[in-house]
């Protein structure tokens, strides 16, 4: 497990509209650019932030991947989808 | 010989600003007063040039590289984030300062990082725009970002020293400057993290008793774990407090305000270091 690449990954996510672009029209393909193993892609592509702060992933990275890129966007999503998987 | 003649710390939680001020209720207003008060004691002490410290919320700098200190020695924008009423165009920046900043700092045992272009985001923005650049005497910003945000984090008493070495190179340099020195976090909060919303009001008054007695020690002691425990992620921007103060050490000051709101992220702080022991 390799969490920097997870927060490469995340970062790129973040910041850069490329790489959101990309994901949005296909995950697989996007995260296949990054050093990912299939365990730590599955949890992007689903949105596992609980999973991913579980793994030491900074909640800083988690935030603004899920209001950048998660389909509702919600502040208020992205709580209750984190406390749920606590 | 350039001197620092205030500090101040003060929080930049970007959800403050994105209710326009005639929306605003009381609570708000009374936040933006502390922030026009801050504006006003700047133009007070006739500051010429603010350095503002703020931190990276894993946005300016990626996994690739992530300095310990960084100067901002060329040209600088921002806030990167939009926000109703705040500009986003140039920050005047005093690049003359900022390199002697920079190389009084190398020569004397503080490596610090520099960036010749840098768009700043809201912990160095807001203060700028909100505080310093309205007063006419301010001549330029001067942004500093630590490690206080993203892992690996700089020491806290490292980043007094910084502070220090600020001060230091101000006090080294040809030019006539009067310098202010802000320390831009938010003290208790859980950004991103489950507590998201919680606040510390007992830790907050700990920390801004601390900047108003002028010591910093307690905060030396506090391990990271324990700040996270306590404050929050969040909490761990009490370096760039800490900071300021080394810009001022051993300095006394006075509060200006604290607020939490459950609307809020953090626990807002606001205090003056006075220059004069």
């Amino acid at each position: 497990m390799s969490s920097e690449a997870v927060e490469v990954a995340l970062y790129d996510l973040g910041v850069k509209r490329e790489a959101r672009t990309g994901f949005a029209s296909d995950p697989e393909a996007f995260l296949a650019r990054y050093a990912l193993t299939s365990e730590e892609a599955a949890m992007i592509r689903d949105f596992d932030v609980a999973g991913l702060q579980a793994r030491k992933v900074s909640p800083l990275l988690t935030m603004g991947f899920w209001t950048m890129n998660h389909p509702s966007r919600s502040l208020r999503d992205y709580l209750a989808q984190l406390r749920a998987g606590q | 010989m350039g001197k620092i003649v205030g500090g101040f710390v003060l929080p930049h939680e970007p959800g403050l600003f994105f209710t326009p001020k005639e929306a605003a209720k009381p609570q708000l207003l009374d936040v933006h007063a502390a922030y026009d008060r801050v504006r006003d004691r700047i133009g007070e002490l006739q500051a010429t040039t603010v350095v503002v410290i703020g931190a990276d919320h894993y946005v300016l700098f990626g996994p690739q590289c992530l300095p310990n200190f960084l100067i901002g020695i060329g040209d600088v924008t921002g806030p990167y984030e939009k926000f109703p009423g705040v500009r986003q165009d140039e920050i005047p920046n005093n690049r003359e300062l900022a390199r002697q900043i920079l190389q009084h700092g190398r020569a004397h045992g503080f490596d610090w990082s520099a960036s010749k272009s840098l768009r700043v985001d809201h912990s160095v923005g807001l203060p700028a725009r909100i505080c310093a650049l309205p007063n006419p005497t301010v001549k330029g910003v001067i942004p500093v970002y630590l490690a206080s945000g993203v892992e690996p984090l700089i020491p806290i008493r490292r980043a007094y020293e910084v502070g220090g070495a600020i001060r230091a190179a101000v006090e080294a340099a040809d030019a006539d400057e009067r310098v202010v020195v802000i320390g831009s976090g938010g003290i208790s909060h859980w950004v991103g993290m489950p507590r998201m919303g919680d606040h510390n009001e007992g830790f907050d008054r700990m920390v801004l008793d601390c900047v108003v007695r002028g010591d910093a020690e307690p905060l030396f002691a506090l391990s990271d774990a324990e700040i996270i425990e306590q404050a929050g992620n969040g909490g761990l921007e009490i370096r760039n407090l800490a900071c300021a103060m080394g810009a001022l050490p051993g300095r006394s000051g006075a509060l200006i305000a604290y607020h939490n709101e459950p609307d809020w992220v953090a626990g807002l702080g606001f205090a003056e270091i006075h220059a004069a022991a």
